[in-house]
């Protein structure tokens, strides 16, 4: 039986329809935007996303823009979509994310600087927290501007102090007084762990750089070599943070490889379980006791030191990339959220440690007992230096500090084989 | 009347080119030539920001010496030797005993085949519970028998084991399926003869069963083998490449290189070593059962 059209016909009609969808497609693509519209990608999710709502529809009732948000749970994947829009060309306005990668995108090219910006309208370095501007500079320009930071303190659960005899008002102050106190707060049964004196991680994840991290610059070290093109973390200072690590996990035994696994943000996350005595931790740790466990007896101290008094901060910050359509209006946006009643109340939302000075004068942080120790610890936070390869490197050191957690390397090993990697990255 | 037979094809093969065009394109565009696009960036130096930079054979003489990739080829041959003979294994077994038209029949064909049409990553979720050593429901079990709380996904000799065994338990049913299809193909007077011959289990099932199955167990191995290698979803969800890089395999090290290091040539280069791997094994396979395949035919 021939179709009325006969198949030519059919398919000519077919194509003409296809072509039809193509162009109806592409026209919505390269609709016109509206004047006072600004683009703006961030990963302020989960605890800090009722934070931002607020401050984007504060925005946008200030000024009369209409902010087009786009928000991602993961950081690297805001960092790939980010990635892909800037090697074509559409770009957000502005995007806010980790420190981590502003190094990268700065190297290629496509952030705009913001030193002008920042002399023109009144905006000075000397309004944030040094340690965590430091990270936004690459070869002596800013290309991104700290909002907040994440620092570490120890976390302690006092009850569990009282039960081994110590006063829960004289948390450790040194690495041998909190090598004695978890050994103290330890309790095994047969081969399995019953309660931790201390949190040592033990899977390749940010807690495990930023615990070596930690240790590592209170015992005196520096991130990168004086000339800048090697790493320094393979040096004496290195090997005494990993070597700390190591005897704790190993020779103290004061926790177990497989503790705690998978079981973050639960009730059943030891410290907010009652079976973890210590464990360094960022401002997330409120919010997570608060919602999981709100009647943990605990309380936060400065971290112990070795050396030196140091602590690990990881920085959020905002950029605008170069190819930015609407760079005034991003500017204004960054310029709106860094202003200090909109930057205090953003952080008090979620928890978090305003990066401006002025910020942190606000009595919920000067005056709280919890986040006075993160305030006076954002002061001594120790941010990595703006370097591109930063992924690259920071995953060497996590895979070798994992070896040497597992045994399987010496301290030294390790980080001499995470040097390796590093340094060639660095000379890429 | 021939003529008229022979026009009609003429003109159906030259509608069967128009329509085929459309997905012709498509392929070529989204799969021919991204291969390509790889090949090509194996070599050079590409980090997506910046144009690609000519580097000729540096990133194959470095992957092939790096302890690293080395290690992830090996833990990936480790993978498949692991899953696919037992896979297959099993998966011929449980086809013979529910080649039957016993009731129940269809209840065991669909709990096993359950399985495979879930999603991979929330496979590995679940399956990481059962393996967590505090909580999951491996280590509960054991104690009641005694033995003491495994580390599992957090020691380097038991994670690629666990993944292994999470891997069987959802692609066995897809096997399974197969192999009752092909079950079904074989004439019965064949098993009728052999019983006839005085034929047990056993030995009916070696040479009736087995020989008849040749093209598809040809089949299995081959497409069994080739998503073998390509394993990653449930080792970047479950194990990250851990612990101690224990667990990473090439398609994690492409990933890695790729898109947490924007090392991309290096990655193509990795991935032209998978494709050539792969053909390898599956010419190799053609080769072994070369007689089925021209029975096929």
């Amino acid at each position: 039986m021939r179709h009325p059209f006969g198949p030519k016909g059919l398919l000519v009609a077919l194509g003409l329809i296809a072509l039809a969808c193509t162009a109806f497609g592409c026209a919505k693509k390269g609709g016109v935007r509206s004047q006072r519209e600004l683009v703006f990608w961030s990963s302020l999710m989960g605890s800090k996303e009722m934070a931002r709502q607020a401050l984007i529809q504060d925005f946008q009732k200030a000024k009369g823009v209409k902010v087009n948000h786009q928000g991602f749970f993961d950081i690297e994947e805001q960092n790939k979509k980010i990635l892909v829009a800037m090697a074509s060309g559409t770009p957000p306005d502005i995007a806010s994310n980790h420190v981590w990668f502003v190094a990268r995108y700065a190297r290629a090219g496509q952030l705009l600087p913001l030193d002008d910006l920042m002399a023109k309208n009144g905006v000075k370095p000397e309004h944030f927290e040094t340690s965590l501007l430091n990270g936004c500079v690459f070869e002596g320009k800013t290309y991104a501007l700290p909002i907040f930071a994440a620092t570490w303190v120890l976390y302690y659960n006092t009850a569990l102090f009282k039960k081994a005899g110590l006063d829960p008002s004289r948390p450790p102050r040194t690495w041998e007084e909190l090598q004695e106190y978890a050994r103290k707060m330890t309790a095994w049964k047969g081969d399995t762990i019953q309660q931790a004196g201390f949190d040592i991680p033990y899977q390749v994840q940010d807690t495990m750089s930023d615990t070596f991290l930690t240790l590592f610059y209170q015992a005196g070290g520096q991130f990168l070599a004086p000339d800048g093109k090697k790493v320094a973390f393979d040096g004496p200072e290195g090997v005494e943070g990993l070597q700390f690590m190591v005897d704790l996990m190993r020779k103290d035994r004061v926790s177990q490889i497989g503790f705690g696994q998978g079981l973050d943000q639960t009730p059943q996350s030891p410290f907010n379980a009652g079976t973890m005595a210590m464990s360094m931790m960022g401002p997330w740790g409120i919010i997570n006791v608060q919602k999981y466990s709100p009647n943990l007896p605990y309380a936060v101290a400065p971290l112990p030191i070795k050396k030196q008094t140091a602590s690990v901060g990881d920085v959020f910050v905002v950029f605008i990339p170069r190819a930015a359509k609407h760079q005034d209006l991003a500017w204004e946006f960054a310029q709106f959220f860094l202003a200090t009643p909109n930057l205090t109340k953003f952080t008090k939302a979620c928890y978090q440690i305003p990066a401006r000075l002025e910020a942190q004068k606000d009595p919920f942080f000067s005056e709280d007992p919890k986040m006075k120790v993160f305030i006076e610890a954002t002061k001594t936070a120790r941010v990595i230096p703006a370097i591109p390869q930063q992924s690259e490197i920071i995953a060497a050191l996590q895979e070798e500090c994992q070896q040497a957690i597992y045994g399987k390397k010496t301290p030294e090993q390790a980080l001499r084989d995470a040097a390796a990697v590093a340094n060639a990255a660095l000379a890429r | 009347m021939k003529k008229r037979r022979a026009s009609a094809t003429r003109s159906q093969a030259g509608a069967a080119r128009w329509l085929l065009t459309p997905a012709l394109i498509l392929f070529a565009a989204f799969s021919v030539l991204p291969v390509l696009m790889t090949l090509a960036l194996g070599f050079t130096r590409y980090d997506v920001l910046t144009p690609p930079a000519w580097v000729g054979a540096a990133n194959y003489t470095d992957i092939m010496q790096d302890a690293t990739f080395l290690a992830s080829i090996w833990h990936t041959l480790y993978y498949t030797i692991g899953t696919v003979p037992i896979t297959l294994v099993l998966a011929l077994l449980l086809a013979v005993a529910l080649n039957t038209q016993l009731r129940g029949m269809l209840i065991f064909r669909t709990l096993f085949y359950t399985p495979v049409v879930t999603s991979v990553v929330a496979a590995s979720m679940i399956w990481m519970w059962l393996y967590n050593p505090q909580f999951g429901l491996l280590n509960f079990l054991l104690s009641k028998v005694g033995i003491g709380a495994q580390q599992w996904l957090s020691s380097p000799s038991q994670a690629m084991p666990c993944l292994i065994i999470m891997t069987i338990w959802k692609e066995l049913g897809y096997a399974m399926v197969i192999y009752l299809a092909g079950l079904q193909a074989i004439p019965a007077p064949l098993y009728e003869a052999a019983e006839m011959d005085g034929a047990a289990w056993w030995a009916s099932l070696r040479n009736v069963t087995l020989p008849m199955l040749r093209p598809v167990t040809l089949f299995l191995l081959v497409t069994s083998v080739i998503s073998s290698f390509q394993v990653f979803d449930a080792i970047y969800v479950m194990t990250k490449g851990g612990p101690v890089g224990a667990t990473t395999t090439v398609v994690h090290q492409i990933y890695e290189n790729g898109f947490r290091f924007l090392r991309m040539g290096r990655a193509s280069a990795m991935a032209v070593v998978l494709f050539l791997m792969i053909m390898a094994v599956s010419l190799a396979n053609l080769r072994v059962f070369k007689r089925d395949l021209e029975e096929l035919y």
